[in-house]
């Protein structure tokens, strides 16, 4: 081997370690934060578990949201919208991909664009539409669980996340569509199957990995999501809704910040996220690999 | 079930993929669709089965025009040139799918997939995975799923296009000994004419869209209608030489720089009334040719190729390669000269420029 083909892989480690490690210094450092009284650098001043009493009693007065009930919330929000996005996102792929219908080549550059445009643009036409919303009678706020579709309910904030979501979902979906034989959907139509037998039946089973990879994809998205949950609840009861806002009820102007506290949340929150991540990467990368490989 | 097209056309935007075609299969028959790569075969099959609708004609099942019937609700079955399994399920389960969308009790279901499975010698394979099997399995998988609903029209799409050359010559008798024992009027396409040939009551040749020919195998190897069907089927293939029909002394000759051929008269009058122009294409087999030292046009021996049971020898004649199939012992080397004489009873005329045989009677 001659040096040269030696420097390549090591500038391309190098070029990946260093960012990774400064990454993981960060977590480092909220790491050890969220189990001291201070710090000074990645130092401890001093080991304590207070920080992780919020898991058993809420730092604000027992009359405040616990953070398990918190996190319930965000763990039924994040669900309930990767489900939604996974059956329409594979439902309308499935339309684009294989059936003919006027209209079809511009619905499928909208959804690029879509997926596309910055989404901090939309905030304030959607918030309007939102507070338009609310005001319909029953499904503005009547709808028991989810509060309803409009201004602060978790119905409507679900419904702003999977409206961003959907438009990368279905691409992906169509990707995955697009890998499979035509012949096999032929096959069982003329076996007797009607199309959403055929969906169902035959096309979903065989796009398992980019369905599972857009579940995880969605799901940590919504787990994550701040901004758009931020935007669209409002007071207290907003600040109790999912964990990333969570956060929220620590900063404030007349206390000091408690940013032990805050990392130890923080770290909570991430907790289920990285778990997750583990186990899934190789389904992850199949999103960006490409549809699967192998089978007949 | 009978199946007729009157007129049938298929255009995908431009592409004309079949164009005006007439056909009419009879009940119980064993049809080949014979044509080159493209030439639109797998579109009269999916217009068949009514996974493409049909953009002019009328497509008939006996007397009623199923246009518009769902491909459900047609009673076809229909092996896929890529077997088109599904991969997630186990074979039981592929084959039964049809039988499951009926909504057949699980018992029957699990009878009737036994038995088909038993005949296409698969009866061992039901708790595999597609992917674990070899080819020629899938390809009987393939087959018992499209027998088991007991189809009245079976499609056959290139089924053995993906087997090895032994399984292949295998399947063909099997194939052909099944469809007469079920009695299915079946639909078979393929690219190779010797499928075609062995396997169907009657080949239709296809071109560009169109049918070029549709008659018995052996119609088609001694009467082609046409140069197209003349030069696709056969092999090795026969021998085309541009020449001249002249008349003289009230007998038709066959004229070009290196040969002279006096036509019988009936032969003769026959293309000469046919024809539009002088311009005419001689086409000749090559086991319709012999080859002696004495009598015939005269000739260099290019190459010879022993083929075990014949020998294939090619011949220069003037620019062109003349190929005649001989049988041994052949003792002439490469350079020598030859004769070749023609079997006049065996010769076909096309006229050059409509490309029709002249030797047909008008319809
Ligand atoms: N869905 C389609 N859209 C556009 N063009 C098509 C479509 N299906 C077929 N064609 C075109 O129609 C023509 C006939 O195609 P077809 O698949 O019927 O050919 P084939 O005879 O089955 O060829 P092969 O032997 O390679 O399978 C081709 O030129 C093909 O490109
Ligand atoms: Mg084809």
């Amino acid at each position: 081997m001659t040096l040269r083909q030696k420097l390549r892989p090591a500038l391309a480690y190098l070029a990946l370690i260093v960012p990774s490690a400064l990454i993981l210094l960060g977590f480092l450092w909220l790491f050890i934060t969220s189990f001291s009284t201070r710090t000074e650098g990645l130092r401890s001043l001093g080991w304590t578990w207070r920080n992780w009493s919020f898991l058993w009693e809420s730092p604000f007065g027992p009359h405040y949201p616990s953070i398990w009930w918190v996190t319930l919330n965000t763990l039924v929000m994040s669900l309930i919208m990767t489900l939604i996005v996974v059956a329409v996102s594979s439902m309308t792929a499935y339309a684009l991909s294989r059936m003919k219908f006027a209209g079809r080549k511009s619905f499928l550059s909208l959804t690029l664009i879509l997926h596309a445009f910055p989404s901090v643009t939309l905030l304030i036409p959607i918030y309007f539409v939102l507070l338009w919303v609310s005001k319909i009678p029953v499904i503005g706020r009547g709808v028991p669980l989810l509060g309803g579709l409009g201004y602060n309910t978790i119905g409507g904030v679900a419904l702003v996340m999977v409206a961003f979501q959907l438009p990368f979902g279905i691409w992906v979906m169509k990707g995955f569509f697009d890998n499979i034989s035509w012949d096999m959907e032929r096959s069982a139509l003329i076996d007797g199957a009607s199309r959403f037998k055929v969906w169902w039946q035959i096309m979903m089973p065989n796009i398992k990995p980019g369905i599972a990879a857009l579940s995880i994809f969605s799901f940590i998205t919504a787990w994550n999501a701040y901004l758009i949950p931020l935007t669209f609840t409002a007071g207290r009861a907003g600040k109790s809704a999912v964990l990333s806002l969570y956060l929220q009820n620590f900063i404030s102007e007349s206390v000091m910040t408690e940013w032990n506290a805050v990392a130890a949340v923080g770290l909570f929150q991430l907790i289920p996220v990285v778990i997750f991540f583990l186990f899934t990467q190789q389904a992850l990368l199949n999103i960006y690999g490409g549809g699967k490989k192998g089978g007949v | 079930m009978k199946i007729a097209f009157k007129h049938l056309s298929k255009y995908f935007g431009k592409v004309k993929a079949v164009d005006n075609l007439n056909l009419e299969v009879g009940d119980g028959e064993f049809v080949a669709l014979l044509g080159p790569s493209g030439c639109g075969k797998t579109t009269i099959l999916l217009m068949i089965a009514g996974i493409y609708k049909p953009t002019k004609g009328l497509i008939y099942f006996d007397q009623r025009v199923v246009n518009n019937v769902l491909p459900k609700d047609r009673k076809i079955g229909m092996v896929f040139q890529s077997y088109a399994l599904y991969p997630h399920m186990a074979v039981f389960d592929n084959i039964a799918y049809p039988l499951k969308l009926k909504k057949v009790h699980r018992k029957e279901t699990k009878e009737r997939v036994q038995r088909v499975a038993d005949m296409m010698g698969i009866g061992e394979l039901l708790d595999r995975k597609p992917a674990q099997l070899s080819g020629g399995q899938q390809q009987r998988v393939a087959l018992a799923r499209a027998l088991i609903k007991e189809p009245e029209i079976l499609l056959l799409d290139e089924p053995l296009s993906n087997l090895d050359a032994r399984l292949r010559i295998m399947m063909r008798s099997e194939l052909k000994r099944l469809q007469k024992d079920l009695g299915i009027t079946t639909v078979f396409v393929t690219h190779d004419q010797l499928e075609a040939l062995t396997m169907a009551d009657r080949v239709a040749v296809v071109n560009l869209g169109c049918f070029q020919q549709f008659s018995t195998p052996d119609e088609l190897y001694n009467h082609p209608k046409n140069l197209f069907v003349a030069g696709f089927i056969g092999s090795p293939p026969i021998n085309f030489i541009n020449v001249s029909l002249e008349k003289s002394d009230g007998r038709f000759l066959l004229k070009s720089r290196d040969l002279e051929i006096p036509l019988p008269k009936e032969l003769g009058s026959k293309a000469g009334n046919n024809s539009t122009s002088s311009e005419v294409v001689l086409g000749i087999r090559p086991e319709h040719i012999l080859i002696n030292e004495k009598e015939g046009i005269d000739t260099e021996i290019y190459v010879v190729e022993p083929l075990g049971r014949e020998i294939l020898v090619s011949a220069k004649l003037g620019d062109s390669m003349i190929k005649v199939l001989t049988s041994p012992p052949f003792k002439a080397n490469m350079g020598d000269r030859v004769r070749l004489s023609f079997n006049l009873d065996k010769i076909m005329l096309f006229d050059k420029k409509t490309e029709k045989s002249l030797l047909l009677d008008k319809d």
